[in-house]
């Protein structure tokens, strides 16, 4: 299965997650989701609503003013 | 020394802001959005710490309880409100994140900001004051709680705060996150430049920190902790001398001062702050963003005149000092919030 890309960039909260959840929902079990985004208040927002949704993150890195979060649904 | 002390204090309230993530409608939003009814209590825990300090520093005599506020008009503050709550969800963040956006570097904050002045004059003293005016005349009832210059108000919210301190503790003990943002540093630089903290002890440092504006700004002979939307305009009323200016949070903050500086000092504190942390960038808004955050910015101009604050002088100031108009209009901002994020976002989701 190839991974989902979200753009997220330029965009700000709660926009990325709002993509993120899209994303996710579309998503087949065991799938991943990859977004990349530039708000910093979505480093707390997407973990928070992975956590809540027992959804595994498997990547969090950091690049030059933006972040990258992969998650497995 | 006025000046440099208000920068002072919005850059330390800027840095508590930045490190925990702080969005007064993003924590409103959620409470619908995401279904989080725990964000009542971050919003309490905040305005129970402030309450406690202010009432506790009143009747200590360090600081000055005003013997009267202001009477309002049911109409103007819910109406205000109501559009501003609307213009924060379409801005994706009131007037105080979109001064955090222009701190981190986001172009779009600058873009929010200018409208909101520009609009702000307009409806406070510009033409559009006469209609500020007219709603400001209809449904004005007192805003006076006799409870409010009582010493038993400081039993009041210490108990409050106590019983929120706990409850945060509890909650956060069971719910602690279980990931963070890389980093790359450790011990007291980790904390202090990279660590995302967590949201109970940002509720509770900045609710201590509006607590400790009135006893700085009482030092300057001003009685207030921040308000964010006059202290904006300031900047304009004070070289374009207007004929009058209607409406507005504080009347006190219409001249260049300590206000002015407060709100120049969140800017210059998240600047800081994203620095030190390599978050700041500029980052160029997404397209479909802009029209949305005009007009959001446009609604909070006319929001914040006709509401006289916003989310952070009506909705965690003003009721920390138990005025019933911020109450009234915390109401109306939630409400506000709530309803564009049926409309806006759930529709979307």
């Amino acid at each position: 299965m190839e991974n989902i890309k979200v753009d997220a960039k330029g965009m700000d909260c709660p926009f990325p997650l709002v993509k993120f959840k899209k994303a996710i929902d579309a998503a087949e079990p065991g799938q991943m989701v990859e977004i990349e985004f530039t708000c910093p208040d979505t480093t707390v927002s997407i973990p928070g609503f992975c956590q809540d949704r027992g959804i595994e993150i498997v990547e969090f890195e950091r690049g030059d003013g933006m972040w990258t979060i992969v998650a497995r649904k | 020394m006025i000046f440099l002390a208000g920068l002072l204090t919005g850059m330390v309230f800027g840095f508590f802001l930045k490190r925990s993530r702080f969005c007064m409608t993003g924590l409103i939003r959620d409470i619908y959005f995401l279904k989080k009814p725990y964000h009542f209590l971050i919003i309490a825990s905040i305005i129970a710490t402030e309450g406690l300090l202010y009432y506790a520093m009143g009747h200590a005599g360090l600081i000055l309880i005003p013997s009267y506020l202001p009477p309002f008009s049911l109409l103007a503050v819910a109406l205000g409100s109501l559009l501003f709550g609307i213009g924060a969800v379409l801005a994706n963040g009131c007037l105080t994140s979109t001064l955090i956006k222009c701190g981190d570097g986001r172009v779009i904050g600058f873009l929010i900001l200018v409208v909101f002045m520009i609009v702000g004059y307009f409806m406070s003293a510009g033409p559009g004051r006469h209609l500020t005016r007219l709603v400001r005349t209809v449904t004005v009832v007192s805003d006076d709680l006799p409870v409010r210059r009582q010493p038993v108000m400081v039993m009041i919210c210490a108990a409050a705060a106590i019983i929120c301190w706990v409850a945060m503790a509890w909650h956060h003990k069971k719910h602690k996150p279980k990931f963070a943002i890389p980093s790359k540093y450790h011990g007291v630089r980790h904390i202090l430049c990279e660590k995302i903290w967590p949201i109970e002890v940002g509720a509770v440092c900045i609710g201590a920190w509006l607590g400790l504006t009135y006893l700085i700004s009482e030092q300057f002979g001003r009685h207030n902790s921040f308000t964010i939307a006059t202290p904006i305009l300031s900047w304009l009323y004070t070289p374009l001398h207007p004929y009058e200016v209607i409406g507005g949070c504080n009347p006190a903050d219409q001249t260049l001062g300590f206000a002015s500086m407060l709100v120049l000092g969140i800017v210059a504190g998240v600047f800081v702050t994203s620095l030190v942390s390599r978050e700041f960038a500029v980052v160029k808004p997404a397209k479909g963003t802009i029209l949305k955050a005009v007009i959001g910015a446009v609604l909070m101009g006319i929001g914040a005149i006709w509401g006289t604050g916003c989310l952070v002088s009506n909705g965690l100031v003003g009721t920390a000092q138990g005025s019933v108009k911020s109450w009234f209009a915390l109401l109306f901002l939630a409400l506000g919030i709530w309803l564009a994020t049926r409309i806006f976002l759930m529709r979307e989701d």
